[in-house]
Formats: structure tokens, sequence, C-alpha cells
């Protein structure tokens, strides 16, 4: 089970690297390998979590080490969907190290499977995480579209039109699939924080109670309904929206790793 | 016949000389007219563009040929003849196939894969086929020209790189908006290059097209001419809150539109992006606006820079034309051999030696028990015949210069004598 | 004067100042929580406003003040903007995309709403309860523990807890087991497990509500999922 965790890191790793490479020298048989080895490491991963899920009994989020793991199991799922409906070209040179450096996270917190309070078996866990999780791909997934824009901006506006502007995609593609990935990842968070306000309910008798996650999660919430106004009311398009979707992004990986690692609260996992 | 090649282009004349020689107008027409009446001249198409003039001719003997071509251009053209020493080339036989050849692909443009050349050179043609000024050889290698051009257009991507400042354009829309079919356009005054960019723009998709001139009744011209909309010259600004696109060439002596004017139109039209070209000189929108959100501004200076260093990457795409160039150039001879008149004149005695001798051994055959001397008698009259019958179409083959091409091809249908030719 | 007040809720500006200041407030509490835990522990025992009234230490708790006047700020905004995009007309087609934002303004408008009803009028009391035990309820009504046990899964942890409730008021008498996350609701009261142990002696910590804010929190957090989920469908199909 370990072997099969640090194989899915490694085929990631190498994934990274040959999407690196392909920044610079890209080939159909560069972009052939790097799906193929994020393709083979997310298979692996895939048979590592269902492992995991068979031997513990619930899904296997219940510690941080799980949790990000699971997360950069959405974030390539989700790379896959985009890449199969947008192929845009690139996508995985800058989705990969973000994979990568999740995974690496989540190989050095502890992983043993320790005993869940009956608190947390509940149904709530699957739909409640999940909901998140997915939304939280999604946000990941704005964000390097956002740094993708970014980059393709820089040079149009610097005029430096080089082989790596070339293979770019256009700017109004980017900043269309950044806006789509947000109205998806935002009713998938709306609905992550409403099923949790139900379980908290159910739980403890009263569905806010405004522990460190609650809150960073109502300001993660109150971004994205700040991009949304944005775009929505004010026209913040392209330049200051991949901004705001990388701010949030950033409030995201916050509200994951930092809360659990420095606030204590209700969702330590393990108490 | 054989094909002589008379003229100059960028690389060996300067615009001076290369204005003087161009056959523009009503030129053309007397000068292909007075072409015609050179002696040993038998077909001709005058190429004239902006970068090159050159005449193909079919000619009975090249080498006489060329002084009589100096002449020709220089009495013309009303030059002195000493001024045309240097600039002039000229191509016979081969070279003469592969200079066509390579300049019809682009090769030999001044910016190597623009388009415009081969559209240059069909219209060349057409004029001459509808002065009837070509003949079978001349408008043989001229389709070849222009389907070794087309080839050489999809086997290579020597024209898929901004090939023009116009074309760059395009190529930086497109990088910039997603689908050019919904966006729209703005032509900002008027000028050549500029009505070239808005035709590459139209050819790839856009379809709302507005046009302001200072001069209303223009730009309702060149409106209509694109199928696009006139919008006066002072209500342009309120019209740039819908306008996606926008090509500025005024000739006015200052800016036409400033940071503030795009700082607002932008709040208007909720920041969605727009791409201005100002191919101007001098530049007719400020370049602050470049600091806008959302706005990208190039230049005619910024356009070349893509072009030069796009022309890198097609000079790599240039070698593979040439090999391409080359094979055709080959192909193209092997044909132009089967056109002399001597391998036809002995195909057409070989022919005739093989039926008779079929003839002979047959009759021979079937008599049987004739001497020797009956059978040289016999053998004798059957010569003659032969030879009566062979006589004419080989006098006319040496003789009639002017009929040889189209009579070479008829004889070669009527003997079923094949040669190299293709399709 | 009206008109000016009206224009200063659309106002987008206005609006985003706000939230900036919301998320700068948000944050600030969510440093002081950590830092001041022991004065902070029992904020979660009482109503909200109740607990304002009794701990009240402005210095640590002003930010609390802060945020339910910027949050009344936004319920006004919110209330104008939906107003607003109301009366407009929008084509058929548009109706979803542009009905969908108004919707979710209506969920968070009935969870604020919610979250006032529960700060201002609930209860909540946690009753340590040990066998055979009766405790009064304060509001009215009594409360015993008849039975605790608990279920171990095949590797011998905790699985679940069940624990036999006895509730009286009046006339009114019933049984019913409480379990962790699985709460029950019997006359005005909710009731909650929270904890049992059965060593050395059988007790259970159950926690006693009455929280009218509920139901419209619940109502509008159903409203705002449709609402979000609508406005994605109808982002994707346009």
């Amino acid at each position: 089970m370990v072997i099969l965790f640090e194989l899915a890191l490694t085929f990631y790793f190498a994934a990274t690297i040959v999407g690196v490479v392909e920044l610079f020298r890209s080939s159909k048989a560069t972009t052939r390998m790097m799906m193929g080895l994020a393709a083979l490491g997310f298979l692996i991963h895939t048979v590592n979590i269902i492992l995991r899920y068979v031997l513990s009994n619930h899904l296997p989020i219940t510690n941080l080490h799980e949790a990000s793991s699971f997360f950069a199991w959405s974030i390539v799922l989700l790379f896959f969907y985009v890449e199969y409906r947008y192929r845009i070209g690139l996508l995985g040179s800058f989705i990969m190290p973000v994979v990568f450096l999740i995974m690496l996270s989540s190989s050095i917190l502890p992983r043993e499977i320790k005993p869940l309070s009956p608190v947390l078996q509940s149904y709530w866990l699957g739909i409640h995480t999940t909901l998140a999780f997915i939304g939280d791909a999604a946000f990941a997934m704005a964000a390097v579209i956002g740094v993708m824009y970014l980059v393709q901006e820089h040079f149009l506006k610097r005029k430096q039109l080089g082989s790596l502007f070339q293979r770019l995609p256009n700017l109004q593609i980017l900043d269309e699939i950044n806006y789509r990935l947000i109205t998806i990842g935002f009713p998938l968070l709306t609905l992550a924080i409403i099923t949790g306000a139900l379980w908290a309910e159910s739980a403890w008798g009263s569905y806010w109670r405004w522990d460190p996650k609650e809150v960073w999660s109502l300001i993660t919430w109150f971004i994205y309904v700040f991009v949304l106004h944005a775009r929505l009311r004010v026209g913040w398009k392209g330049k200051k929206a991949a901004y705001l979707s990388i701010i949030g992004f950033a409030v995201v990986l916050f509200t994951f790793f930092g809360v659990n690692l420095l606030l204590k609260g209700m969702h330590t996992f393990v108490r | 016949m054989k094909l002589l090649v008379t003229g100059l282009n960028h690389k060996t004349a300067p615009v001076e000389v290369r204005e003087r020689l161009a056959f523009d107008g009503p030129k053309l027409e007397s000068g292909i007219e007075a072409l015609l009446r050179l002696d040993g001249v038998s077909g001709g198409v005058i190429l004239s563009t902006c970068n090159r003039v050159e005449v193909y001719l079919t000619v009975q003997d090249p080498e006489r040929s060329i002084p009589l071509m100096k002449r020709f251009l220089s009495e013309f053209h009303s030059i002195k003849p000493e001024s045309l020493e240097d600039a002039l080339y000229f191509y016979s036989g081969s070279e003469g196939v592969r200079h066509l050849f390579r300049v019809a692909s682009s090769l030999d443009s001044m910016v190597v894969g623009e388009p415009q050349i081969l559209g240059q050179l069909k219209d060349a043609f057409d004029f001459a086929l509808r002065k009837k000024a070509t003949d079978v050889y001349l408008n043989k290698l001229m389709k070849k020209a222009i389907s070794v051009a087309k080839r050489v257009r999809t086997e290579t991507r020597i024209a898929e790189n901004a090939v023009s400042i116009s074309y760059a354009a395009v190529e930086l829309a497109k990088k910039i908006f997603a689908d050019l079919e919904t966006k729209t356009f703005m032509l900002l005054g008027a000028g050549e290059m500029a009505e070239l960019a808005v035709r590459h723009l139209i050819t790839n998709g856009v379809r709302d097209v507005r046009v302001a001139n200072r001069t209303y009744e223009r730009g309702v011209e060149l409106a209509r001419e694109f199928c696009g909309r006139a919008v006066r010259f002072e209500e342009f600004k309120d019209e740039l809150v819908n306008t996606d696109i926008i090509i500025c060439s005024t000739g006015a002596p200052d800016y036409v539109l400033f940071k503030s004017d795009m700082k607002r139109i932008m709040k208007e039209r909720k920041n969605r992006s727009v791409f201005i070209i100002d191919i101007s000189v001098p530049r007719n929108v400020d370049p602050a606006i470049n600091e806008l959100d959302n706005v990208y501004l190039y230049d005619v200076d910024d356009l070349q820079e893509v072009v030069d260093s796009n022309m890198l990457e097609r000079r790599k795409e240039a070698e593979k034309a040439e090999a391409i160039v080359e094979e055709e150039v080959e192909k193209f001879l092997r044909w132009e051999t089967s056109l002399d008149a001597v391998p036809v004149i002995v195909a057409l005695r070989q022919r005739a030696e093989e039926i008779k001798s079929e003839e002979l051994k047959r009759l021979f055959n079937r008599l049987g028990g004739l001497d020797e001397r009956q059978k040289r008698l016999i053998e004798t009259s059957f010569t003659a015949v032969v030879n009566r019958l062979i006589h004419p179409p080989t006098v006319a083959l040496k003789e009639d210069a002017e009929a040889r091409d189209s009579l070479i091809v008829l004889i070669r249908r009527l003997y079923g004598i094949n040669g190299d030719e293709e399709e | 004067m009206f008109r000016g007040v009206y224009r200063f809720l659309l106002s987008v500006k206005t609006v985003i100042l706000f939230y900036l200041l919301f998320i700068l407030t948000a944050l600030i509490g969510s440093v002081k929580i950590p830092a001041n835990l022991a004065f902070f522990s029992g904020i979660d025992d009482t109503p909200l406003f109740r607990w304002l009234a009794e701990n009240g230490k402005p210095s640590l708790t002003w930010w609390i003040y802060a945020l339910i006047i910027i949050l009344a700020f936004f319920a006004l905004s919110t209330i104008v903007c939906t107003i607003d995009a109301l009366l407009k007309r929008y084509p058929r087609r548009m109706l979803l995309l542009k009905l969908s934002p108004q919707v979710m303004h209506l969920g968070v408008l009935f969870i604020m709403l919610g979250h006032l009803l529960t700060a201002s009028t609930g209860m909540r009391e946690d009753i340590l309860l040990q066998t055979g035990e009766m405790k009064e309820i304060p509001a009215g009504g009594t409360l015993a523990l008849k039975d605790v046990s608990v279920r171990k899964d095949r590797f011998g942890y905790d699985a679940d807890w069940i624990t036999k409730i006895e509730y009286k008021d009046g006339d009114t008498r019933e049984e019913f087991i409480l379990r962790p996350v699985r709460p029950a609701r019997k006359g005005r009261y909710g009731f909650f497990f929270r904890s049992a142990s059965t060593e050395p002696e059988m007790n259970a910590l159950i926690r006693v509500t009455i929280d009218n804010g509920a139901p419209w929190a619940l109502l509008g957090g159903t409203i705002l999922c449709f609402g979000s989920v609508g406005f994605a469908v109808a982002r994707f199909r346009g």
C-alpha cells in the first residue's frame, strides 16, 4: 500500500518533469508521454485509495495525509476531464507540478489509519468531503488556468511572441474556462458548507460553531462570491479575474493545510 | 522552342529602376503586343509587381534573343541601356523553369512565403491568355508553376507563419480571441496595407465590419467593398464600445485615440478585450493605451518584429520547398524533351519501321518459297510507301516552327507515340 | 434622500468595500479566538446574543459586533439588489442565468434570518445524566438516563454509543434512543448525544436545545443550493 502511494508519486513526478520539458520543446511524443505518465500515476493512485477504503471501511480522507492525497487525485481527475473537453495545449505542464507538490506534502504527513470517532461515522462524511474536494479541485484548476492566462497575457502585452506563446491557447478561451471552473467550484463549495452545517446540526445541535475551518471556509466562499460579483457586475475579466482566482486558491490551500496545522478545531480529524 | 526569362527584382535593382520598368495599366497591353512582334518570339507572359518585372518568352534561340530583349526593354521604357546592364538577369531552358517555379512558390520573394505573388502570377498569365499571347509550351509551363506553388504551400509550413504584416495581425488576433466569427471590426482611415489586413481578417471569418473615414464618401465606398457599414469619423469613438478589433491607418499627423478615451470605452464595454493595430506612420494611437488592462496595441514596428522572427522559422521550411521545386523542375524537363522535334521524328520512323518489318515477315511466310531478289523487290516497295507517308509530317516538324509544338502533340497522339508526358 | 440610500446600497463599490471589511474582520476574529481560547470556550454553549450580553468584554468581542453590523448591511444591500434585478425584464432564454443569482440572494437572506433567530431567541443546555438520575431542564420538563451501551467494530474500536433517554413534561412521557449524529426532536426541544461513558459509572452528556433559527437556515441553505446549481447549469448551457 505504501508502495502504491510512492509509485503514484513517482509517476506524477515523472509527468511533471516531462511537462516542464514540454514547455521548452514540445512534440507529439512528449505530450503523449506526459499524458501516459499522468494516467499511469492516476491509475495506481486510484487503486491506492480503493485499498485504503477497503482496509478502513470508510472514505480515506480522515487524516491530512489521506485528505491531500484525495485532493490531488480529484485535481488529476478534473485535469483529464478538462483536457478531454477543451484540449487546450500545455495544461498538463502547468497542472502536474501542483499535483506533485500536493502529493509530496501528503507523503510527509503521518499515514496510519486511526479509528474514527462515532461522530464522524456518518454518510455525511462521504457527501460533505467529496463535494468539498471536487470544488477545491475546480478552484485549483481555475487558478492554474489563471496562471496560464497571465503568462500568455504577459507575452501579448510585452510583445514577446516566442514559441511558448505560439503553443499556449488564446486568451479568450483561457478566461472562459477559468470562469466556468469557478462556476462549477462555487456551487460545490456552497453544497459542501451546507451539508457540513447539516452534519454539525445533527451531531452537535448547532449548525455553525465558528470553528476555524468553518470561518475559513466562509472566507473562501466570500472570496468566490466576490469573484463572481466582480465578473458579473463590474466586468473584472481577464487579468484581474485571473489574479482573483489565484488568490482564491491560495485561501483554499490555507483552509486546507494551514487551518489544520496551525489552528485547532472540529476538523482536526482525530481527537 | 526555348524558354527565356528576362527580368529584374528587388535584389538586382533599386525601386527607382523597377518603377521605370514596370508594365502597369495600358503599358502591359502594348508591351505584350510589341513583344510578340519581336523576331523569333512565339509566346510571352509579363509579370509586373512592385518587387519584380519579368518577361517569360518562348523563343527560337535564347542566345540570339538576349540582346534583342535588352534593346526592347530600354526602348520601350525609354531607359538608357547602360542603366539596365547590371540589373537584368537572363535565364534560359532549365534555369528559367527553376526560376519561375521558385518565384511562384514565393521562394524568391522579399518576404519568403508571402502568398500574394501566386495571385499576381495567375493574373499575369490570365492576361496573356486573353491576349492570346501564349503558346502550348507557355500554357503548360505556367499551369505547372501554379500547381507547384500550391504543392509547396500544402506540403510545407512556409506560408503558415505570419508572412506579411497584415497576416501577422490576423495571427495575433487569433491569440486574443477564440473565434473571429463573432468579433466586430473597425477600419479607421484607409491605406493599402490596412485594406490588405481587412481582407485577411474577412477571409479568417470576421463578419461585422465598420469603416470610419475622414471623407465619409470614401468610407461608404470601402464599406461597400467589404460588405460592411460606414461610420462618420466624428462618431467612431462611440462605435468602439462594440468593436473588438481596430485597424488604424488615418495618415493624421497626431493621435486620434487617447488613453483617456480608451479608458472610458473599456469601462463601457465591461473590459471585453480589444485588439488595436496602428499601422499609420506617424502613429495615430497613443502608445500608453497598451498599459490598459485587456487592451492590446501593436504598431507597425511591433508587427514587423513578429514578421522578422517568423522569418527564421520560415527559412527552415524554405529548404523543404526548394527540394519540392527541384523535383518538379526535373519532371517538367522530362516532359519538355518529349516536346523536341527530333525524338518525335525518330520515334515516328521507328514506329513505321516496326510496322514495315512485321508486315514483311508475315507476307513472306504466307507466300513462301520466294527467292532473294523477289524478297528485295517487295521490301523496296514497302520502304518507298513508308517513306512517302512519313515524309510530309517530318518536313512539317522540321520546318513549320510556328506550329511545331501543337504538331508534336498531334503526331504523338495520331501515331500513338508516347513520350514522358504526364496528365 | 431615499434615492441616495438606494444608490448607495446598489453601488458595487460600497459592496466591495464592505466585502473587504468583512474579510478583514473575520480574519481578526479567527486569530482572536485561538489566542483567548479560555474566554471564547463558552461561546458555543449559549446563544450568541445572550453570550455577548453576559460576557461582554468589548476589547475581545468588538469584531463580533462589527461582523453583525456588516452582515446587516449585506442583508440590506442584497434585498435592494434583488428587488432591482427582479424589476428588470429578461428574454426567456436568459431567465435562469439572470434569476438564479437572485435565488441565491434569497437563500443567503434566509440563512441570515435563521442565524439571527438562533442567536437571539434560542436555548442551549448541556445536561450530564447518570443512570437512574432525573434532571430538570431549565425551560421545563425532566430528563432521565435509562441505559448506556457501546457497540464495538471488528477492530475493537468504539463504533456507536446507544443511550436510552426518558423525557417527561407534564402529561407527556417519552422514551427514546439517542446516538451520535442521530438527534431526536421531542416537544419544543432538540436532543443531541454529546458524549457518554460506561466506566466507572454509566453517564451521558446530553445537549438540549431550542433553535428557532434552524428551520429558516435549512430553508435558506436549500434555496442557496438550488440557486447556485441553477447558475452553473445556466452558464454551461449558454
